[in-house]
């Protein structure tokens, strides 16, 4: 993969458990790309390794997750090297990121002004009065125009919907390049939800961000992004355009993930289930992860792990769907 | 309704709750606060009814209600002919073991301290006084019914996924070998291919029991896939109600039509040509005007002078609006 131009480019991301290292990596070689102005949907299954790789890209890791190896840069700054101090900066300017929920990522004590204030002025500096005004205008941007005048409000008196919305501003105060948007609508109604995507892909556009939205559902994935890349138990499974996976998905997970959701109005049949479970890190199957719980499965799947070809779309498979199912 | 029309299953009329509201600017002591007028609904015996709207609407207050679990202020809840509202708590406790409620997030619903075995098995205690082996009995067979393998007898919450869980709860629900369920959100916490699996269970638990569902949602995809018929709420007012797949396929309210149209769909690539209205949920409701308003984007001046009845649209399909507009959704 080039990573010439793009904003995001992740190479042969491994992350693993600090403590064991022979036990099998959480996240393995893992490369993707997010360019100016694109969204790159990350789908999958709890655990199968969103929510990590997005932590790694912030240098938010958890304790007890270690990155094994891999490169991660940004607009073509290596920021596995960096030190904490180095890397706090980049953090909020030149990258945001975007919780599930906003109310353990924002401050209880402190306005939501306030807050946008003061993180615009520890990374871009200038006086208190100029940060408070490009919080305001921020807050208005996203939509929070009753929050944007007059005096301060708490995180406390606002719905789940304009804390959300608060986030986004938060996150897009020092113009950064990278949003990094982890399930952020889990939490909200449809309406709400649609409102607040509405709202990422409208800056996205605008501002030619480069987004990568991480959901469960899909759906979601298909009607905003740009490009979606399917996880599974840590690797990726599948990566392609939006519109063409979501009619003719290759690998037989990602079929399952579509398959799986309810249609308006409702076809009459059952639901496609996917049996069993995902594995767990320590009892990772022998070859394809997705073999167990595949319907296309072969004996050879069950020898070696697949590597990634390009059919139509990116996807790591010995026995793929037909290229329009 | 007079009395000798005794059907079988579950019947609302004019139901209401009411709390007092809190004492502010503008208000003064004795307002109250409604969080359900009026709502009425037939829900017959092995059937499912839908009950959709965002939060705040009321659909949590209306399955609580049901189950007399809130007060009522007002309104019937006849079940088998038998008003519920009017009974004494005494009275109510049979009815109690036939009318169950499944809870939207099962970690909370759950002692995290009790083995499942005795979550499942407590109802037993409580309703039948089973002795313990007859309840480790009964709690295998319900855990089998749920699709969950014997050896999460001993577990702790804990130590169960999410979809485990939600099917914990229901085998909990399920030991008093309840006719009705009050299935509250059962899988807004789960991911896509659980929640196919808890759809699926629902729906052969309801064919292989005859158990009527009243299913509580805001995700339209879920209740389209499981409920015959559908209840709109907007602040604790029915919008619209009818059969699942005519409102689906034609909503006549303006509200109903924005729930469809924020509906992830599966049509990639599309963002949605409306933005979704609502942006503030604590305007206080203009008074004399239809409860939605301030929201809706078809609102004419008829609707802020006169709040619009529950019509009848025809073949079962009842809206509150005044100009109930028969347009095809931006969903295929």
């Amino acid at each position: 993969m080039t990573t010439d131009g793009l904003t995001l480019a992740v190479s042969g991301l491994t992350l693993g458990l600090t403590r064991d290292r022979r036990a099998r990596p959480l996240v393995e070689d893992l490369s993707f790309g997010v360019a100016r102005g694109e969204m790159l949907a990350f789908v999958g299954e709890s655990g199968s390794g969103k929510s990590l790789t997005a932590a790694a890209i912030f240098g938010l890791l958890p304790a007890g997750v270690q990155r094994i190896a891999g490169s991660i840069r940004v607009n073509g700054s290596e920021l596995t090297t960096l030190s904490e101090r180095r890397l706090r900066a980049w953090r909020g300017r030149d990258m945001g990121l975007i919780f599930q929920n906003p109310l353990t990522a924002l401050s209880p004590s402190v306005g939501v002004q306030a807050q946008i204030a003061e993180t615009y002025r520890v990374h871009k500096g200038g006086t208190r009065d100029a940060a408070r005004a490009r919080a305001r205008a921020l807050l208005a941007e996203v939509g929070l125009k009753a929050l944007a005048t007059g005096g301060d409000s708490y995180p406390h008196q606002l719905s789940g919907g304009m804390r959300q919305r608060v986030m986004i501003a938060l996150a897009a105060a020092c113009d950064p390049a990278l949003i990094v948007a982890d399930e952020p609508t889990t939490a909200l109604d449809v309406l709400i939800q649609a409102q607040i995507l509405d709202l990422l892909a409208r800056l996205q556009r605008e501002r030619g961000l480069a987004v990568v939205f991480i959901t469960h559902d899909l759906r979601l994935a298909a009607r905003y992004a740009d490009r979606i890349l399917v996880l599974y138990a840590g690797r990726a499974v599948e990566e392609g355009d939006a519109a063409q996976f979501f009619t003719a998905p290759r690998h037989p997970y990602s079929r399952a993930l579509r398959d799986a959701i309810p249609t308006i109005p409702a076809t009459g049949g059952r639901l496609t289930e996917i049996p069993g479970q995902p594995p767990e890190p320590r009892a990772l199957p022998a070859g394809c992860r997705f073999a167990p719980r595949c319907p296309n499965v072969g004996d050879d799947c069950r020898r070696t792990e697949p590597a990634m070809t390009f059919d139509g779309t990116r996807f790591a498979c010995l026995h793929p769907c037909a290229k329009m199912s | 309704m007079r009395e000798d029309v005794v059907s079988s299953g579950l019947r609302v009329e004019g139901l209401s709750v009411e709390y007092a509201a809190k004492r502010g600017l503008g208000r003064t002591r004795g307002d109250t606060h409604k969080a359900l007028a009026d709502v009425g609904f037939i829900l017959p015996t092995g059937q499912t009814l839908g009950v959709v709207g965002e939060s705040g609407s009321g659909k949590t207050t209306l399955g609580h209600a049901v189950l007399r679990m809130t007060p009522v202020s007002r309104g019937r809840i006849l079940w088998d002919g038998v008003d519920l509202a009017t009974l004494s708590d005494r009275d109510l406790r049979p009815y109690r073991r036939q009318m169950q409620l499944v809870f939207q997030d099962p970690y909370e619903a759950m002692n995290p301290r009790m083995s499942i075995g005795r979550i499942i098995a407590e109802p037993l205690l409580l309703a039948y006084g089973l002795d313990r082996h007859a309840r480790r009995e009964q709690a295998l067979r319900l855990l089998k019914q749920v699709g969950l393998d014997e050896s999460l007898l001993g577990r702790r919450p804990r130590a169960l996924s999410g979809g485990q869980r939600q099917r914990v709860t229901l085998a909990r629900a399920l030991a008093t070998a309840p006719r009705l369920l009050v299935l509250d959100e059962p899988t807004s916490g789960l991911d896509v291919s659980l929640q196919a699996r808890v759809l699926n269970l629902l729906r052969d638990l309801q064919t292989d029991k005859g158990l009527s569902y009243l299913f509580i949602s805001h995700d339209l995809a879920a209740v389209a896939y499981i409920a015959q018929r559908l209840l709109v709420l907007f602040q604790g007012r029915v919008m619209e109600q009818g059969p699942t797949d005519a409102l689906l396929r034609h909503p006549a309210h303006p509200y109903t039509a924005a729930l469809l149209a924020a509906q992830p769909s599966a049509v990639p690539g599309r963002a949605p040509k409306d933005p979704a209205p609502a942006m503030n949920p604590v305007a206080d409701p203009v008074p004399g005007a239809c409860v939605y308003y301030q929201w809706c984007g078809k609102a004419l001046p008829r609707c802020r002078m006169e709040a619009p009845d529950l019509t009848s649209l025809g073949a079962d399909h009842l809206v509150a609006c005044h100009y109930p507009g028969h347009e095809t959704t931006s969903i295929h």
